[in-house]
This record gives structure tokens, sequence and C-alpha cells, in this order.
């Protein structure tokens, strides 16, 4: 039951073109950084993104039951196509099953996406908590990125002003969280669907420029 | 024929004293009770043709589908009582979600079709229940070779090139006009195997006993997933296939 394999924090805010998603490429195994090129950040269809904090093989079983879920929606084949928030409820339903049964599954989860209705962000976590927002972050980043980005966020911020945020925020976490790396993921929702970058690393300079600042501890 | 089977067919649980099962065999009349489906394995895939009978004109065509999307390979066109074979269509996606959860990859058709028959046959031995009343067509491709299978109420399983189901007289004129094709299929495409399917189905159709119908049509491949045509598609599928009916005569 505890965490064995586990991912650090995941961010998400809602822009003018959809949702962004970010997150590092770190799975911890405690205090070693086991693998450092792991995606956090699944397509699930081709409107939602799923993201977690936490244990790993529980976010692929999650994942993977979600996937299930939507390939079947595909073959029945009737026109009705599940949404990001009916995705976020079911996972609320399953979680907070898990544990009342006292076997949760330990995770953090983000759900992110779009649809005819609008746009959407939910989070779920291993007690079964559901709530949904405009912005979220989950592990560290509850702590250190959702102050910066409850000052910076705007709700019609373009691609530029959001990436820029979310690599701010980034960069702090990679600072400051013990268990990040630099090597990060971004994904959106847009209207042209799921849209999921290659890993790669943020702005170098600047975190030796901060390094050339500290002085004297 | 009232006499056929006196005694004998109460339970499907009673053989005759021929030793037969009247009440699989009446199934299997059931299982022809409907608008004629046709299906064709071709060079790399399979086409599947379906009569939908409107018996109304209250009635929505988009609705009453007889094609059915297990996964994106594999399909399943039914005949007879329409409400028993999505049961099993149920049971067929369950079986391939299941499979590919377990076991990492895309069902053979061959197992699933195992699979499916073994259910079938499951329901032919207790008094308790009843067999299902319905016919299925499965076809699909494994490892890029498409294959397909007719499944009859016994849970009797055979492999096809290709096969129809349905309205008794039709369906034996169906399945003669297929048998003319038999030679051709292996080094037919899909879309000549979309309008020869479609072409069976339309010449069949009986317009006076039947009146409305509405022809559903579909195609998979081992580069093309499952999909049933839409409604402007299947339209230019009718007119081409009418088309080539009348040049015929």
């Amino acid at each position: 039951m505890p965490p064995i394999t586990t991912g650090s924090s995941v961010l998400a805010i809602k822009y003018a073109d959809g949702v962004m998603i970010a997150a590092d490429t770190l799975v911890s195994y405690g205090s070693l950084a086991r693998f450092k090129n792991e995606s956090r950040l699944k397509k699930v269809s081709e409107n939602c993104i799923l993201a977690f904090t936490g244990d790993h093989s529980d976010f692929q079983y999650i994942s993977e039951m979600i996937e299930d879920e939507i390939e079947r929606d595909r073959f029945i084949d009737d026109g009705v196509v599940r949404s990001p928030a009916e995705i976020h409820s079911l996972l609320g339903r399953i979680m907070y099953h898990r544990r009342s049964k006292m076997e949760p599954l330990w995770d953090t989860l983000i759900v992110a996406g779009r649809d005819a209705s609008g746009t959407f962000i939910g989070n779920t976590d291993l007690q079964g908590t559901v709530f949904s927002d405009d912005f979220m972050a989950t592990g560290y980043g509850a702590y250190m990125a959702l102050p910066i980005i409850r000052k910076k966020w705007r709700a019609d911020m373009d691609q530029q002003a959001a990436l820029g945020l979310l690599e701010e925020c980034l960069k702090v976490l990679f600072f400051r969280d013990a268990r990040s790396t630099a090597n990060v993921q971004l994904a959106k929702v847009t209207a042209d669907g799921v849209q999921i970058t290659e890993p790669y690393r943020i702005d170098q300079e600047a975190y030796w420029e901060f390094g050339r600042q500290v002085v004297g501890i | 024929m009232a006499a056929l089977g006196v005694g004998y067919d109460l339970a499907a649980t009673t053989f005759s004293t021929d030793g037969r099962l009247f009440q699989v065999e009446y199934a299997g009349k059931a299982a022809d009770n409907s608008g004629l489906v046709c299906a064709l394995r071709v060079e790399n895939g399979i086409v599947f043709a379906a009569e939908k009978l409107m018996h109304s004109d209250l009635l929505v065509p988009s609705w009453g589908k007889r094609i059915f999307t297990i996964n994106d390979k594999i399909a399943i066109a039914i005949s007879g009582l329409l409400p028993d074979a999505r049961q099993l269509v149920t049971r067929a996606r369950d079986e391939a979600a299941n499979y590919k959860s377990q076991y990492g990859r895309v069902i053979p058709v061959s197992v699933l079709g195992d699979r499916l028959s073994l259910f079938m046959q499951m329901y032919t031995m207790y008094a308790a229940a009843r067999p299902f009343g319905c016919s299925i067509l499965l076809g699909g491709v494994t490892d890029g070779k498409p294959e397909l299978f007719l499944i009859e109420p016994s849970g009797l399983k055979r492999g096809c090139y290709g096969m129809a189901v349905g309205k008794g007289k039709s369906k034996q004129e169906a399945r003669n006009k297929v048998e003319t094709l038999v030679d051709t299929l292996p080094t037919m495409d899909i879309q000549r195997g979309v309008i020869e399917s479609a072409k069976i189905v339309l010449c069949l159709h009986d317009e006076d006993e039947d009146r409305h119908m509405e022809l559903e049509v579909s195609a998979l491949a081992a580069d093309m997933d499952h999909a049933v045509f839409t409604a402007e598609q299947t339209e230019q599928i009718t007119n081409l296939a009418r088309g080539e009916l009348d040049a015929e005569e």
C-alpha cells in the first residue's frame, strides 16, 4: 500500500485555447532518482489527459482502466463520448471506493481536458476527495506553485503566457523540491485535440545564475 | 409438421428418438427469422452487409443496428432475435477486452469464436434456459489475415469464405450467389467486396413482402479499423450496387 515508485508535482491551468498541463519526467524510488525519463502525462482520449502525483504502478493501473473504458465507448459507436468531467467523476468514485476498502490507489490525479461544453480540470486523490477548478497543482506544486499561479493566472492567457507561467513554476519546483528534475514535459488540450511535447530541459542558464546569487548558507 | 417433435421438443434437455435436439433446431429457425445479412472474406479484410427491415415509417433508420464493432479489428453481424444477439455482442466485447487486458494483445478471431460458441452451446444444455435464437457472423483480422466464422444457436462454429443468413428463401439464394464469388474472393479488395455484398442484399430484398429496408454496410481490414459506413457513404454504395445490378439484367 505505501507508494514505492513515485512521481512528484503536476501543474494544470486553463488558458485561452484550452488547458495546459506540465510535469517533470522523474519517477523516484524513495530518494533515488530511478526513472529519469518517464512520462507522467497520459492521453486517455481525444480530448482528455490524466496525470499523477504518487505511486507510478497505481497510475499505470488507473490509466489502463480509463483507456479501456474510453475504448469500449468507441466500439459501442452510438455517438456518446465520455467527457473529461465524466472521467473525473468515475475516477473519484473509484478512488473513494478503494479508500473505503482500506486499499487506496496512492495517487493524486489530475484530469484535464476539453469538450463541447468547455474546458475542465479536476482533481481526485487517494482519499476520494473530488473537486475541479480553473488551475491546479499537486504534490509540492500545491505548496510552491499554486501561490505563483494564483497571482499570475488570467482566464484569457494566450499560449505563450500560459507556457511562461508553467515554466516559472517548474523552475521553482526544480530549485526546491528534492524529488524533481529539470527534465519536463508539457501537454495541452485544444480544439486540435491532445498534444504532448517531447521532454525537454528547463532553462539551465537561469538556474546556474540563481546559484551565483546564493551566498553564505 | 405439427407432429414433428411431439413430446421430444418441450425442453432443450430431451433428445428425440432419432437423436435430435428439437429445441436447438427450433432456435435455428428463429435465427433465420430476420432480414438478410451477408459477409465476405476478401483479400485483406472482411465486409458485412445487412438488410435492416423497417417495419414502420415511424422508425428512425439509424437505430436497429445489425453490425457491431467488437474492437478495431473484429466485428459481428447478427441475424434472428436481435436482443439475444446483442447479449452475445456484449459478451464478445467483454471477452475481447479481458483478453487484451490479460495477454496484452488483440484477441485472435478464432479464439473469440471459440469462446462465443462455447457460451452459446452452454444454453443448449439446461432445461431452465433456452438457446440463443440468433446466428452471428464473426469476422476480423488476426496478424494481418482475415477470418470469418458463422456461429449458430447450437454453438457450432464454422469458418467461411463468405456466408449469408436470414429469411428462408433468400438465405439459400444468397448463399448461391456467394458461392459464385468464392473463387474471386481471395484476390478481391475491400471496395469491390463492399459492392458485391451490397448487391446480394439489395437484389434479394423482397419489395412486396418486406417493403421498406435500410442497407447497413461495413468493412474492416488489416490496415483499416472497423467502421459502419455513414448514411452518405451507404447511399453511394447503394447507387453503385443498384447500377451494377441493373446492368446485369
